[in-house]
């Protein structure tokens, strides 16, 4: 997008005013938005307090005004997916979720977790759909329409629903290692691609879709939109040894393609950074774009992977 | 009426080095023919620093009157399963196939440790290039996991050629439930059999959770499905228990089941009555893991028998007809 730069606007939930409901208790993960008649939806991703340590992820919504004024409208009194019964893919929480409005229909593409023993946990993919624009959804299978295969042996997930010409697109990360970095587990995962004509069936494009620029490179997010006339896509990346300091978090990276399939990688023209704001200071991530009133929107998380807030910015050409 | 006559154990944990880890178990024994002799792929449990079995792969060979060959048992190199994988914690069973004299593959049933249940399980493909003496894997990943209809614990690989096609057979698990009678015991896991066809060997349509395999019982499990065509049918054997109390009530335990088909895709289950096994001491309470071999116009069953093959794996030779209508 060069040329381009995100003036940041702020939180876009009033999280200091509002309170919160029980299933939202920490964090606002993963935004992503359907544009309704009468407002616009966010869907995001949050968690109850901890329990013996381990959290549970799951997915509802909050709602604004189309006016332009982003008011705030109020969330989803309760999580919107189920989690699955023992040994199901998703019986350890739902993040994150894309949601693709067709007609009448709202299809959603989600990850499911699961824990394993040597590792901390793992994901696949779901598939649910809604006929009252995402207020609740319902699995249209109980198993994972992608999981682990020969070549993406863990970790599917992340994933970003999208139908362009008919064909459904699904943007998603593929685990490609765990590595232990000072005895922390640490997955490396980058973005691939699948397609589908029935949202059930999928093919996989099988490549990494974007370069990587560091050593053992984690990617995630990746949101793919068309706008003037080209192929856009925002994602995040971070470095997967000492993630905890200064600087190695996740930062927004910019691709462009012609075709959907192949992806020029040219971070210098995302036009978003870190800050200034205390809270988006040291990484921010899961970018989700959007268009609202012919405006252009941006919305992704601040530190430590949106533990605190969600923030948005608008689309200003230079 | 058919009727497998025993000859005894074949292979005993004598066969296994124990000074060198080995904690016992010669399970799921797999046949692969040689020119002049018959290679016997098993898994035998280590066990890892927490004190809980890992399979692993060892091999025998045989003569073509099954006598064994080797002192020891040799450990077959796969290599490395990496970190999180689906076969982590263990391969079991392998399952050799041939497709031409040159070129055998090896089909992986790979196992790794799950929290609230004890175990996932998925299928993956290996290759060997000397003749079976090591095979390296396709991929870190499976080509068979949970899919539409088949929510977990994929497994249990048999492949036979079908003309210019492949048909697996498999198990796939339908639930994880808990014993009434023991409700605080962790969860039971219910599998059944499916299959899935191929042209590759690796890409493989499946059935969405068909089951091939007609039971009585909804708490039956079924496993090991192996398959070998014999004049105009095609014959399986596989096990199965109940979901319960399967370790140590006889009743419960794993017993062989047979099945007749003539196209290899619809299948008929023989009653115990069309289909017997003589028993000795070794199989006197369990029956388990089976695998068909023909050779010439014979038909050997190979098996475990009591303690899920604690003690060895068994032969059985078939006597009678298959006929058209049994």
């Amino acid at each position: 997008m060069k040329g381009y730069i995100w003036n940041k606007i702020g939180k876009i939930i009033p999280v200091e005013s509002v309170a919160r409901p029980y299933w939202s208790q920490e964090y606002f993960q993963a935004p992503n938005t359907i544009l309704l008649k009468d407002r616009l939806r966010v869907f995001f991703c949050s968690r109850e307090f901890a329990s013996e340590g381990q959290y549970i992820s799951r997915i509802g919504f909050c709602d604004f005004s189309r006016d332009g004024n982003f008011t705030f409208l109020g969330y989803s009194p309760n999580p919107l997916i189920e989690l699955g019964k023992p040994g199901a893919f998703d019986e350890f929480g739902t993040y994150p979720l894309s949601v693709f409005a067709d007609g009448d229909l709202s299809f959603g593409v989600y990850g499911g977790w699961t824990r394993t023993l040597s590792v901390p946990f793992d994901v696949s993919l779901g598939l649910v759909v809604s006929r009252d624009s995402g207020v609740s959804f319902q699995k249209v299978l109980e198993e994972p329409i992608l999981t682990k295969s020969l070549d993406e042996p863990f970790i599917i997930s992340s994933p970003k629903l999208r139908k362009f010409n008919g064909v459904w697109y699904l943007y998603y990360i593929a685990g490609e290692k765990w590595k232990i970095d000072n005895s922390r587990m640490e997955p490396v995962y980058k973005i691939r691609l699948a397609t589908s004509t029935d949202l059930i069936h999928w093919q996989r494009h099988g490549e990494d879709l974007i370069e990587s620029k560091l050593f053992e490179e984690a990617q995630a997010s990746p949101d793919v939109f068309e706008f003037e006339g080209a192929y856009h896509m925002y994602f995040c990346y971070r470095e997967t040894s000492n993630t905890k300091g200064i600087g190695r978090g996740y930062r927004i990276g910019y691709a462009k393609s012609d075709n959907l399939y192949d992806w020029i990688r040219e971070d210098s023209s995302a036009g978003i950074e870190l800050g200034p704001e205390a809270w988006d200071s040291l990484d921010i991530s899961y970018p989700h774009f959007f268009t609202l009133n012919q405006k252009s929107f941006l919305l992704y998380l601040g530190n430590e992977v949106g533990k605190y807030f969600i923030g948005f910015a608008q689309l200003e050409k230079l | 009426m058919l009727k497998f006559r025993n000859l005894g154990l074949i292979a005993t944990p004598q066969n296994l080095d124990l000074r060198d880890g080995r904690a016992g178990f010669m399970q799921s024994p797999q046949t692969l023919q040689f020119d002049g002799f018959i290679r016997i792929y098993f898994s035998t449990r280590f066990l890892d620093s927490s004190s809980k079995p890992i399979s692993q792969v060892e091999y025998l060979d045989f003569s073509n009157d099954w006598h064994c060959l080797d002192s020891f048992s040799k450990p077959l190199s796969i290599g490395k399963s990496v970190l999180g994988a689906y076969d982590e914690h263990g391969i079991f069973p392998f399952v050799p196939f041939r497709i031409s004299e040159k070129v055998i593959l090896g089909y992986i049933s790979g196992w790794s440790r799950r929290v609230s249940v004890d175990v996932e399980t998925a299928i993956g493909i290996c290759i060997t290039h000397n003749n079976g003496e090591t095979f390296t894997r396709i991929g870190n990943g499976p080509i068979l996991a949970a899919g539409i209809g088949e929510p977990f614990l994929v497994g249990d690989p048999f492949v036979i050629a079908n003309g210019d096609q492949m048909i697996m057979y498999y198990i796939f698990g339908t639930s994880w439930i808990s014993d009434p009678q023991n409700p605080t015991a962790p969860l039971d896991r219910v599998y059944r059999i499916g299959l899935a066809t191929s042209t590759d060997a690796i890409n493989w349509d499946r059935r969405n959770g068909n089951q091939i395999i007609s039971f009585e019982d909804e708490l039956e499990c079924q496993a090991l499905p192996s398959v070998t065509r014999f004049q105009d049918s095609w014959l399986m054997a596989f096990c199965y228990r109940n979901a319960h109390d399967f370790r140590h009530n006889k009743e419960k335990g794993y017993r062989l089941g047979f099945a007749r088909s003539l196209d290899g895709f619809n299948w008929s289950r023989l009653s115990e009555k069309d289909c017997t096994m003589e028993l000795g001491d070794w199989n006197s309470e369990m029956q388990c893991y089976p695998n068909l071999y023909a050779s010439g116009d014979q038909i050997y069953l190979i098996s475990n028998g009591n303690q899920f093959g604690k003690h060895g794996f068994g032969l059985h030779v078939l006597e009678g007809e298959i006929k058209n209508g049994i």
